[in-house]
């Protein structure tokens, strides 16, 4: 949670006027809502933990909630405004970095083979679909595709379906990203590596609303174990959509013009994956980010950059070192 | 609970009705579904009703011929009208919209024909997109819907055919058009146009003779360059050869061809094992006219019940070779209307809109186009192409054919689209409240 934090400041900083990120990242707030018991407690069970790392918060109890927010419905019992969140928009977020970078971008190369380098002698070489390309230092940050060039990190896939609305103006503007106290638990439940239920009565009970610029509406999504991303099915997406309408009645009357799935990469032990592997001179590593990767890129990217040229890094990233003996295996 | 037939057929035209029928008489229960409140298609949609005198005879004796057949297979054909067909999910699930009653549900049929038409293609240019500015398809629609043309002078632009039936059409109803801009000059190619069949020289003919009379001029290796708002009406720049042309008119209707409407449909698929059958008919398989379209669809028809493993009704199907024939005169007839070079389509103004969804113009797809790989998911995402409301409908194709003109590498329609459902925007009311059919 610290990094997370730390990794949004950094968001802060960059989409300042003139920044990389202007235009990519938003400040706004996030809500976590609640509408049955446990519901409400495994709210304030994260909203004690936010509070405690320092970020300010704003609960509302009974008949105040809908006086406030006049869109939800009557169910939702409880509610926490988490403020100076942010809004980062994961394709602009790449196309920002990738810019800023200058790097060379080879499409359509796929990285087959990685062969270690040798103690202070040359670095790691990489065999592509495109040729073999040798360097000081790779960093392997495929996503769930660094399984395939290095199989011990023992990356799970998750995949989560997702529906997009249609542009529409309503007399209703959401303030911020409602996530629904069962989320969390949700994907706690992945964090600790704990095997999401991959049977479809488990799919979808997780539900987020995000509005999207252009008064569009971004509603997820499932946690499933499968990495087929060209997978959605009407049951699943139904399930998440009578959860929407049911705590949000005015999204009924939208369409859903999209329906589409992503693959998160998630660790055994629920860390995300960033640093040197230790037998392997010049190789990196920086994956696992589960259903982060966009909100901690910012901190990632910074925290890899500062290893390699041997700066000190931010305190906690110590301990996500993939190779690290007290990280917590699973058996495959 | 309602019993899921074995088959859908989705589309009303005559492909679906020829396939619907072909699979009844073998036996087996379908489902026919149509977006629009009637069947018939495009063609017979208003059958029976003014627009029926408008049509060829041998045209109009298929569809009477299909809806006997229709009729005779009643108990074995469900039809649900007003019912848009919302997509195949993974696991070979269906789901059906009724648009009249918002009710939506599932089915899992074995087999599925998807006979959903032609769609209008319309080459961008500045103005394009402005209300009164349509499809002539459309403006053919509106006429046969309502009986009479909107009111206001109409020009014609574009290429092909159908710019001549719709002008035609226009002249019987005592509406001549003030113009048809022809970006090819068909006479120059009499002698290629000579190999068609009758009939359809018939038709142009009866089409040339009707504007003669009414005095259309058909301005022929011309192009419409720009449309302007002009006080209530419009006015729009012609080029031909060098010259530049004037024209005003109160609505103007476009068109430069018809193209398979498959966008984001489930692929086709002849194994079972791998999921619901999926076989494509008529003018969403291979835009061919009307005449191929019962054809094709029994010709699918055949094709789905070998692949089922059902013996059908009639053994062996002719239907193939026959469309080959008319893929013969689809070919002539391209060439017959092609643009002359002086005619030939060209970069439209940075202003031009290329997706009405998003308002996004050429000027943003080059600005975007010069700094960015051009991968199908940049160009959605990052350059805001393909991806509104009309799911890339209407602008997958221009956007691939701008691109074309600058990056040999730009993403095909179907990298760009792929396969996705809603086919069609599905309220979300109706999807959260989903009946699922039992089979
Ligand atoms: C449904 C869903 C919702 C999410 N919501 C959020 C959210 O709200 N907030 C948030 O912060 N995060 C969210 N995420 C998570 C976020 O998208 C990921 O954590 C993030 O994309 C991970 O970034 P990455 O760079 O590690 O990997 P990826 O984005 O997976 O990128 C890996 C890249 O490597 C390439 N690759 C793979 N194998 C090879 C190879 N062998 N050779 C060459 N290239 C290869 C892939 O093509 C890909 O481009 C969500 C994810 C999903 C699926
Ligand atoms: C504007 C226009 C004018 C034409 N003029 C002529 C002409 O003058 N002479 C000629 O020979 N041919 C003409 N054609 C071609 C002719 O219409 C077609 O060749 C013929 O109708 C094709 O038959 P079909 O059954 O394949 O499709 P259609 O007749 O187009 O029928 C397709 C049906 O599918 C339905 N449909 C589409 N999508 C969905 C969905 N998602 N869910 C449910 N239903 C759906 C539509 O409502 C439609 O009824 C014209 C075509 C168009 C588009």
């Amino acid at each position: 949670m610290n990094l997370a934090i730390r990794s949004r400041e950094q968001y802060v900083g960059l989409a300042d006027k003139g920044g990389v990120m202007q235009g990519a990242y938003f400040s706004r707030s996030t809500f976590l809502a609640a509408a049955n018991d446990w519901e409400v407690a495994a709210m304030h069970a994260q909203a004690d933990e936010l509070s405690r790392a320092g970020v300010s918060l704003k609960v509302t109890e009974g008949s105040d909630i809908q006086k406030s927010i006049p869109c939800l419905a009557s169910n939702i019992s409880g509610l926490v405004e988490v403020q100076g969140e942010g809004h980062a928009v994961g394709y602009k977020v790449v196309d920002r970095f990738l810019r800023a970078s200058g790097a060379k971008v080879i499409c359509e190369a796929s990285a087959l083979k990685l062969q270690p380098g040798v103690k202070s002698g040359r670095g790691p070489t990489v065999q592509t679909s495109e040729g073999v390309i040798e360097a000081d230092d790779v960093v392997v940050a495929a996503g769930l595709g660094s399984n395939a060039l290095l199989p011990w990190l023992n990356l799970w896939p998750r995949r989560g379906q997702l529906i997009v609305t249609e542009r529409r103006r309503s007399v209703y503007k959401l303030p911020g990203n409602f996530i629904f106290a069962s989320y969390l638990l949700e994907k706690k439940k992945a964090d600790v590596g704990q095997s999401v239920d991959s049977g479809s009565a488990a799919r979808a009970c997780a539900l987020v609303i995000d509005p999207l610029p252009y008064d569009q509406y971004l509603i997820g999504g499932t946690r499933e174990e499968d990495d087929d991303d060209q997978h959605t099915e009407f049951a699943a997406v139904q399930r998440i959509l009578a959860r929407a309408v049911e705590y949000m009645p005015f999204l009924g009357e939208m369409s859903v013009i999209r329906v589409f799935a992503g693959v998160r990469a998630a660790t055994p032990d629920g860390l995300p994956y960033l640093g040197q592997v230790k037998e392997a001179p010049g190789l990196w590593v920086a994956t696992g980010f589960e259903g982060d990767g966009i909100c901690l890129a910012p901190l990632a990217g910074d925290a890899m950059a500062r290893m390699m040229a041997g700066k000190d890094i931010p305190p906690g990233v110590e301990a996500l070192a993939p190779d690290s003996p007290q990280r917590k295996r699973r058996e495959s | 609970m309602r019993v899921t037939p074995d088959i859908l057929v989705v589309g009303g035209g005559p492909a679906g009705v020829a396939a619907a029928c072909d699979i009844a008489e073998a036996n087996l229960s379908v489902i026919l579904i149509d977006q629009a409140p009637k069947l018939g298609g495009v063609l017979f949609r208003n059958f029976g009703d003014n627009s029926r005198r408008l049509l060829p005879s041998d045209l109009a004796d298929t569809w009477r011929n299909l809806s006997g057949r229709l009729t005779a297979q009643a108990a074995r054909i469900r039809t649900e009208l007003q019912t848009v067909f919302i997509g195949m999910d993974a696991a070979g699930v269906v789901a059906l919209n009724n648009r009249a009653s918002g009710k939506a549900y599932t089915l899992a049929p074995r087999a599925i024909v998807v006979a959903t038409g032609a769609i209008e293609y319309v080459e961008p240019l500045p103005g394009w997109h402005l209300p009164k500015v349509m499809t002539a398809g459309g403006l053919q629609v509106a006429v046969k819907e309502s009986g009479t043309p909107p009111p206001g002078d109409i020009l014609l632009a574009g290429s092909g055919p159908l710019l001549l039936a719709a002008a035609a059409q226009l002249v019987k109803l005592g509406r001549p058009p003030v113009a048809v801009i022809e970006a090819a000059n068909p006479p120059r190619h009499a002698f290629a146009a000579l190999a068609l069949p009758l009939s359809y020289l018939r038709e142009g003919g009866s089409y040339l003779t009707a504007m003669a009379r009414a005095g259309v001029p058909w301005l022929r290796g011309a192009r419409l360059e720009e449309i302007h708002k002009d006080g209530g009406a419009f006015s729009v720049v012609v080029r031909r050869r060098d010259k530049l042309h004037r024209y005003r008119a109160d609505i103007i209707a476009l068109h430069n061809g018809l193209r398979p409407n498959n966008i984001g449909l489930p692929r086709q698929n002849l194994n079972p094992q791998k999921g619901p059958v999926v076989i494509y008919a008529g003018d969403c398989n291979e835009a061919l006219g009307g005449r191929a379209a019962a054809l094709s669809g029994s010709s699918a028809a055949h094709r789905l019940l070998l692949a089922l493993g059902v013996k059908p009704a009639t053994e062996p199907c002719r239907a193939a070779a026959d469309i080959e024939k008319y893929r013969k005169f689809q070919k002539l007839l391209a060439e017959v209307f092609k643009a002359c070079p002086s005619a030939e389509y060209h970069l439209p103004p940075d202003e031009t809109i290329l997706c009405r969804c998003e308002q996004q113009t050429v000027g943003d797809l080059s600005i975007f186009s010069a700094r960015s790989s051009l991968s199908a998911r940049e160009v959605k995402l990052n350059g805001r192409f393909g991806l509104g409301r009309c799911q890339g409908r209407f602008c997958a194709e221009k956007t691939r054919g701008l691109l074309l003109m600058t990056h040999r590498d730009a993403p095909t329609v179907d990298a760009l689209i792929g396969q996705r459902w809603p086919v069609k925007p599905i309220p979300i009311k109706d999807l959260a409240d989903l009946d699922h059919e039992e089979s």
